[in-house]
């Protein structure tokens, strides 16, 4: 894992079994298929409690996007192919100007690679400029 | 030091008996109670014993997540309660005279009164984690000890049970704080951290139940509850037993359920 990717999850609150747990998963991928991963995004949500939890675990590298579901619990992960640029993209952002953000941010990007397949894409506070880029650099439409 | 009276103060008088026994004035032991203990608590939450306690919380969630696809905790904010003096007071009449054996005299180790009442009983300072299921308890339990062990701090871990259907685990901290005497001086406290640790169901539960514990801990009901149905004490004691039973039997399916998958 690449220094980037864990000042990323310390960004964004991880704790250290979920960073271990998140580099335990690179690795299987690894094993499985040993292209590289150029961008990680780590889809999160924040409880009624305010603990911040992360979903899945998306690798980005070699023209397609590999989502662990459910990166916490489960082993479960495909491919998609990002070879195509996406035929669409919707943008749901609260209280996230796309410049600051503060604890009620949050912005979720639900795009359509090829029909049906798609992603869902979810971040909480500091991970919206995360996400953001990720959009930018993997789910431009232009 | 008054004389003293074989006649045993109630409860009552004990205040102004404490204060002519002890010859520190009532007011002044409170107001001394009251600053002390609000300035250890912002140490308590300065120290590295508490810190490290705080930093494990969202580890050992997640660490859980991962052994058994659930949450353990609903929060990870804690806040340290401090002992009433009314209560400090009740507790310290349970020591120096109620349960004193050797009345009129002090009981072993000395009258219990302030300034040092603060390091004789480890709830002055108290707070409650609850956790998801009954395993969380000991889960949580060894990671926390870990971690605040790797820091120098100190801690203690007794899982209570009682006849009255009482189950915790009580987790004890340990410090010392600088603190003023009656002096103005500054003085080293030892202090210890109680910290509850029960599941919700048995918190939500206690919550309901409290008046009749409350009752039972002041001892007003001589009862025999066990036989008693009609009693409240039937009622609460035994559903303290059965939630215990039923969460421990969760936990059993729950584990059998994840050996048959792996």
């Amino acid at each position: 894992m690449s220094e980037d990717h864990v000042d990323y999850f310390l960004d964004i609150g991880m704790s250290q079994v979920a960073i271990n747990r998140a580099n335990y998963l690179r690795d299987l991928l690894q094993r499985v298929s040993p292209s590289k991963i150029e961008d990680i995004f780590i889809s999160d949500s924040i409880s009624e409690e305010g603990i911040r939890s992360q979903e899945s675990m998306w690798c980005f590298g070699s023209g397609r996007v590999t989502e662990f579901k459910n990166m916490m619990t489960s082993v479960n992960f495909d491919f998609m192919s990002l070879e195509i640029r996406p035929v669409w993209v919707d943008v749901v952002s609260q209280d996230y100007d796309f410049e600051e953000v503060n604890d009620k941010s949050r912005l979720v990007v639900n795009t359509v690679i090829r029909h049906p397949m798609g992603m869902a894409l979810k971040a909480t506070r500091n991970n919206c400029p995360h996400l953001t880029r990720i959009m930018q650099r993997w789910l431009s439409v232009l | 030091m008054a004389t003293l009276s074989t006649e045993k103060p109630t409860l009552g008088n004990y205040s102004a008996w404490l204060a002519d026994t002890t010859e520190v004035g009532a007011v002044k032991s409170e107001n001394h109670y009251k600053t002390v203990t609000t300035q250890i608590v912002t140490q308590i939450t300065e120290s590295a014993g508490w810190r490290a306690l705080i930093s494990e919380l969202p580890e050992s969630n997640d660490a859980y997540k991962i052994a058994h696809k659930s949450q353990l905790l609903k929060d990870f904010k804690i806040k340290i309660l401090i002992k009433p003096y009314a209560s400090l007071l009740n507790k310290s009449y349970r020591n120096n005279v109620k349960n004193n054996k050797n009345w009129p005299s002090p009981p072993d180790g000395g009258w219990v009164c302030a300034p040092s009442w603060i390091g004789s009983f480890k709830d002055v300072f108290r707070t409650t984690i609850t956790v998801s299921y009954l395993d969380g308890i000991q889960f949580l339990y060894e990671r926390i000890k870990t971690a605040i062990e790797s820091v120098g701090s100190e801690c203690e871990f007794d899982l209570n049970s009682t006849l009255e259907g009482y189950y915790a685990g009580h987790f004890v901290l340990k410090g010392a704080a600088k603190v003023p005497d009656f002096d103005f001086g500054i003085v080293s406290q030892e202090y210890s951290v109680e910290i509850q640790m029960t599941t919700h169901v048995k918190e939500a539960v206690k919550s309901i139940l409290h008046p009749i514990y409350e009752k039972a801990r002041l001892g007003y009901s001589e009862k025999d509850w066990q036989w008693d149905f009609s009693c409240d004490e039937f009622i609460a004691n035994n559903l303290g037993h059965i939630i215990h039973y039923v969460e421990g039997m969760i936990v059993r399916v729950r584990n059998e359920h994840e050996g048959a998958k792996s």
